[in-house]
């Protein structure tokens, strides 16, 4: 017989994954992502106004659906000028509040390697769904 | 940037990055007056201190619009520095002369000293510095039909070049006959810089327009645009400008939606018996127990032994 989480169980889960601080950081090499990834896989963007973003649990809205999701407002990295060597971005990635690696993503390939320059804006409009 | 009818008045030029030259427009009603008209130049580059150029008071009489005393629309000045690199005053006299009832097209100023080298164009039109001037100053000429029904459309990014292109169009029906050279549109930004961003020329016949613009992804910067019709001459003449047009280029070179998403799944192993029967019934060849359990739908639950052969102490045959 199959499991079910409730929409209410779904909010639930939700608050408490998120009532911490995560960290979301962009990062400038070309890693390849898998499950045996860690913090230490990715290569933190420096530089060209670059500054990593805190997502607080006040921030988040919780939506009671099904499924049930979490959004939060987005995140623009805007850049003033070239970022430190190798001056590339290939995605972003989370920490959790013990500088755990919580999840990862690389950017579409026909973008990458990003090299932003001054006015160049990344935005990242952070989702967590459970189902 | 232009002021209307204010007696005393600044007039900040605007400056062509890189180039020193700056324009600037000064405007007045008709019988304006008495007006003092300072106009502050920066060179590109240089500070202020250096490079701030400052016209002086022209005394009353001497100044109005029109031509210059050879009877040329526009004069040329040598504007000599005074002495503190800040201000500066026309050489020969401190004024240049125009006969009443026209509007200068040009004043056009070769500065010297204070570190700064260089022509510098201005084109003005000052009103007189005299109280009792009843001279009745004709409006400052305009093409008629002001460009209208403006418009952005195909507005696109490119992610890979990060610029951002769009069109902007717009309608001019030629009804005054005004044959303009041209049209350009103007980018003014929150900052308050104007920068022609582009132009096309005027087709007989033709009411439709398009001008392409671009620029560069910059948050926080709001830029509006603005067509007018010109018409070279003497003087050059435009139209007004048409309605601004607020264009948002806040168009991300990346945006992606990151979503992290998870599934509790699994089945229950625990099995909740009710009503569960005491009695028990031994069946030849039977190597399972058959519990009733009668949970929902499901009567029967057959659950395996390990040893079906066991020792009791029935005794029976």
């Amino acid at each position: 017989m199959t499991l079910v989480v409730p929409s209410v169980g779904q909010v639930q889960d939700l608050s408490k994954i998120l009532n911490q601080n995560f960290s979301l950081k962009l990062f400038s090499n070309n890693a390849t992502l898998g499950p045996t990834n860690t913090a230490a896989t990715f290569t933190e963007v420096a530089g060209g106004g670059y500054v990593a973003k805190v997502l607080t649990f006040a921030n988040w809205n919780i939506i009671l659906d099904n499924p049930s999701y979490a959004t939060y407002p987005d995140q623009d990295f805007l850049f003033t000028g070239v970022t430190n060597a190798p001056g590339t971005i290939y995605g972003y990635y989370i920490l959790d509040a013990g500088g755990v690696l919580a999840w990862a993503e690389g950017f579409d390939p026909a973008l990458v390697p990003f090299t932003p320059i001054a006015g160049s804006l990344i935005r990242i409009s952070p989702k967590l769904q459970i189902s | 940037m232009s002021f209307n009818g204010q007696k005393q008045a600044l007039a900040v030029a605007r400056t062509l990055a890189g180039t020193g030259i700056a324009i600037a427009d000064m405007n007045g009603p008709a019988g304006m007056g008495p007006t003092v008209a300072v106009l502050i130049v920066s060179a590109s580059g240089l500070p202020p201190s250096d490079g701030t150029i400052s016209i002086q008071i022209f005394p009353s009489g001497h100044i109005a619009v029109g031509t210059d005393i050879n009877g040329n629309i526009g004069a040329t000045a040598t504007f000599v520095n005074g002495g503190d690199d800040i201000n500066y005053s026309i050489a020969g006299g401190g004024f240049v002369a125009f006969a009443k009832g026209y509007w200068a097209s040009s004043v056009r100023a070769v500065i010297t000293g204070g570190g700064v080298a260089g022509v510098v164009d201005f084109t003005v039109q000052f009103s007189s510095l005299d109280p009792n001037d009843n001279t009745d100053f004709p409006p400052p000429p305009t093409l008629t039909e002001t460009p209208s029904n403006t418009q952005v459309n195909n507005q696109v990014y490119n992610p890979t070049t990060q610029e951002q292109k769009a069109n902007i169009t717009f309608q001019f029906n030629n009804s005054a006959a005004d044959n303009p050279n041209g049209f350009v549109v103007n980018q003014i930004d929150n900052l308050g810089n104007i920068t022609p961003v582009g132009s096309t020329p005027f087709v007989a016949g033709q009411t439709a327009y398009t001008i392409p613009i671009s620029a560069f992804n910059v948050l926080g910067v709001t830029y509006t645009y603005e067509v007018a019709s010109y018409k070279y001459g003497a003087p050059n003449l435009f139209s007004n400008w048409s309605t601004q047009l607020l264009v948002n280029w806040d168009n991300p070179n990346i945006q992606i939606t990151s979503t992290w998403a998870f599934t509790l799944s699994g089945t229950a192993p625990l099995i909740l018996i009710a009503d569960a029967s005491g009695i028990y019934q031994l069946t030849i060849g039977k190597t399972n127990d058959t519990v009733y359990v009668r949970v929902g739908s499901t009567q029967t639950i057959d659950f395996a032994i390990p040893d079906p052969f066991v020792d009791l102490g029935y005794i029976g045959g």
